[in-house]
């Protein structure tokens, strides 16, 4: 069979499939084309509008594009407090930018690599120290105004620069699975106690980075610090205003401790921290089970691998008793915080039980809680009295009064979670909610 | 100098088109009084009937003109009115209503998702086997040649194959067409022979 054979067969074959077509008129083609086409377009101001406002997009972006790659990679705090680092090149720094007091340090960080965003100005970069490469460094500075005797003797004064060749090699691993170099310097320098921790992404840096970390620590600012007293004598005492104040306001405010920290947890393995809930009513025994060391009613979140002497991040002591505190307990009633593994943090943590099982423990209760990364405790407090927060023993920081009501509430950073509610009450009884996750 | 070359034979075609004599929507008029049969006979094998068929094609040709702006003259003004066509009646088969036409889509991905089968197998049953039997590229391709009656480009136009694709694919369809259907023989004839 020839092909062109072949194609008449096909052609007539398939011909005889072919139904009768029905009539085509194109002017129902334009019928269809009008309806589709009735749909409103953008006006022309509007594209045009449209048009400006892409283009300023692309020129804002291409302008921004240019001016970060022609900056130096070094960037200060927008609040300028006089203490802190001015960037080496190649550094980037980031401050806290507030003042320091004796309550409240004010911290700088400086670092040769990005520093992570989840980490803030006033805390330990946590996140930038896991992830340190080898040729890393970091150098957190924070600094507190002298005048307490004793803590001062810990911060030899000095003047700048300081020399790494002071520093000691720093305790607590923060990251234990890939060491770290830590090393710790403390120096009082213009009326400022300086802390000084310096990490290398190596346990054995090398002279280079060595050297490369001085030079950013010869780059450290700090002003002199005005006393406290000639503020003081400025500003108090106050005469009283003319038209008296009604109600509670001052006092009530003072009576009342509200804060929201940002706390590390000791590592478990790997991510894994833990975390230590514990409630003891009234009367309970102490950790010790011994008899002369009872509860006056007491809430605590802690983590039990801490460098320190104590373990709690934060915790609430109930109402003084003679018999429930031995004497020269640096602890009397009140509420405290580690302020070394603790920072304030802007967010809101709710006061509440939802999403935790229920109902709460109301008796001695410790429990164990893993959790990754960070937490938020939340510290609400109703004090018998005005008080100030202020340093108690290193490294804690509290407010010292009979507490009437407490709560603490902590939930992960990272997942905003909850993971526990603690409560204590006038009468020293305690009740506890903790999430399923811990034992 | 070849992409030069290219780029002034696209122009030119798109020149010719739209700002020579005739506009674009007259072509697209053109072009359906030309050949609706054929746009219509393609449409069926994708209906099923020619009624859904009718209506796919001046669905693709009202779309066609309505962005005809959109037309970009770097393939045939036919090339482009079939892939329309072909797309309304594929999707007016798939999901019984019309989807947001993407105007250049890949050709193949069309044609993967279209099986053509004949109206009436009833009538001749020995071809509807005979095709059922070809591989599928095969006989979407004897389909658009011998029933709706396409040129090997405007088949290549449709597919997304090359032109000399389709004419071996078409060579070795018919050869398979031949070996089954008896040589030479239509239908009846077989029995008058005999």
């Amino acid at each position: 069979v020839n092909d062109d054979h072949l194609d008449d067969i096909l052609r007539e074959r398939f011909g005889r499939q072919a139904d009768p077509l029905p009539a085509s008129d194109f002017a129902d083609v334009r019928r269809r084309e009008r309806s589709q086409t009735a749909r409103p377009r953008r006006p022309f101001h509007l594209r045009w509008g449209l048009a400006v406002a892409v283009a300023l997009l692309v020129g804002s972006g291409l302008g921004f594009a240019l001016g970060t790659s022609s900056t130096s990679s070094g960037n200060a705090a927008s609040a300028p407090v006089g203490l802190g680092f001015l960037p080496e090149r190649g550094w980037a720094v980031l401050q806290s930018g507030t003042s320091a007091t004796p309550e409240r340090p004010a911290v700088s960080i400086a670092a040769n690599v990005p520093l992570h965003p989840d980490d803030d100005a006033d805390s330990l970069p946590y996140s930038t120290l896991l992830s340190l490469p080898p040729k890393g460094v970091v150098i957190l500075a924070s600094f507190t105004t002298r005048g307490d005797e004793w803590h001062d003797r810990s911060f030899p004064a000095h003047g700048l620069p300081l020399r790494l060749r002071d520093a000691a090699p720093a305790g607590a691993q923060v990251r234990p699975e890939k060491p770290l170099g830590q090393y710790q310097l403390r120096a009082g320098v213009n009326g400022h106690n300086v802390d000084v921790n310096v990490y290398f992404g190596t346990p054995r840096p090398a002279t280079p980075l060595v050297r490369a970390a001085q030079r950013q620590l010869d780059r450290l600012v700090v002003r002199p610090a005005r006393t406290r007293d000639r503020v003081e004598e400025r500003a108090l005492p106050m005469r009283p205003t003319a038209t008296p104040q009604l109600g509670l306001g001052m006092q009530a405010t003072s009576r009342m401790i509200n804060r929201t920290l940002r706390c590390t947890p000791g590592v478990v393995y790997g991510s894994v921290r833990e975390l230590d809930v514990t409630a003891k009513p009234r009367g309970a025994l102490g950790s010790g089970g011994r008899s002369d060391d009872i509860s006056p009613g007491y809430i605590s979140v802690g983590s039990g691998l801490a460098s320190g002497p104590f373990d709690d991040l934060v915790f609430a002591r109930s109402r003084f008793e003679e018999r429930g505190v031995a004497p020269g307990n640096p602890f009397p009633p009140g509420v405290y915080a580690d302020v070394r593994r603790c920072a304030p943090a802007r967010v809101s943590v709710p006061l509440s039980a939802k999403g935790l099982p229920g109902p709460p423990v109301r008796f001695d209760q410790d429990a164990d809680c893993e959790v990754r990364g960070r937490v938020l405790v939340r510290l609400r407090a109703v004090l018998e009295a005005p008080t100030a927060w202020r340093r108690a023993d290193a490294p804690y920081f509290g407010a010292r009064r009979n507490v009437v009501e407490a709560k603490i509430a902590v939930r992960s950073e990272r997942t905003r979670r909850p993971i526990a509610l603690l409560a204590l009450d006038r009468g020293g009884e305690t009740r506890l909610w903790v999430s399923s996750g811990c034992s | 100098v070849s992409a030069r070359c290219n780029d002034f034979a696209r122009l030119e075609r798109r020149t010719l088109v739209r700002l020579g004599k005739r506009p674009v929507s007259a072509e697209i008029e053109r072009v359906y009084a030309t050949r609706y049969a054929s746009f219509c006979r393609l449409a069926s094998t994708v209906t099923g009937n020619v009624e859904a068929a009718h209506d796919a094609v001046q669905e693709g040709f009202a779309r066609a003109l309505a962005r005809r702006d959109e037309f970009r003259g770097d393939g045939s003004l036919e090339g482009w009115l079939w892939r329309i066509v072909l797309r309304v009646a594929l999707d007016g088969r798939k999901h019984g209503r019309l989807r947001p036409l993407v105007l250049y889509e890949d050709s193949e991905s069309m044609a993967a998702q279209w099986v053509p089968v004949l109206p009436h197998p009833e009538l001749d049953p020995e071809l509807a086997d005979a095709l059922r039997a070809l591989p599928e590229r095969q006989r979407l391709v004897v389909f658009l040649r011998y029933f709706a009656d396409l040129s090997h480009a405007e088949i290549a136009a449709i597919t997304g194959m090359r032109s000399g694709t389709v004419s071996a694919t078409l060579a070795h369809a018919k050869t398979a067409l031949a070996r089954r259907l008896d040589g030479r023989l239509l239908p009846g004839e077989r029995e008058a022979a005999s």
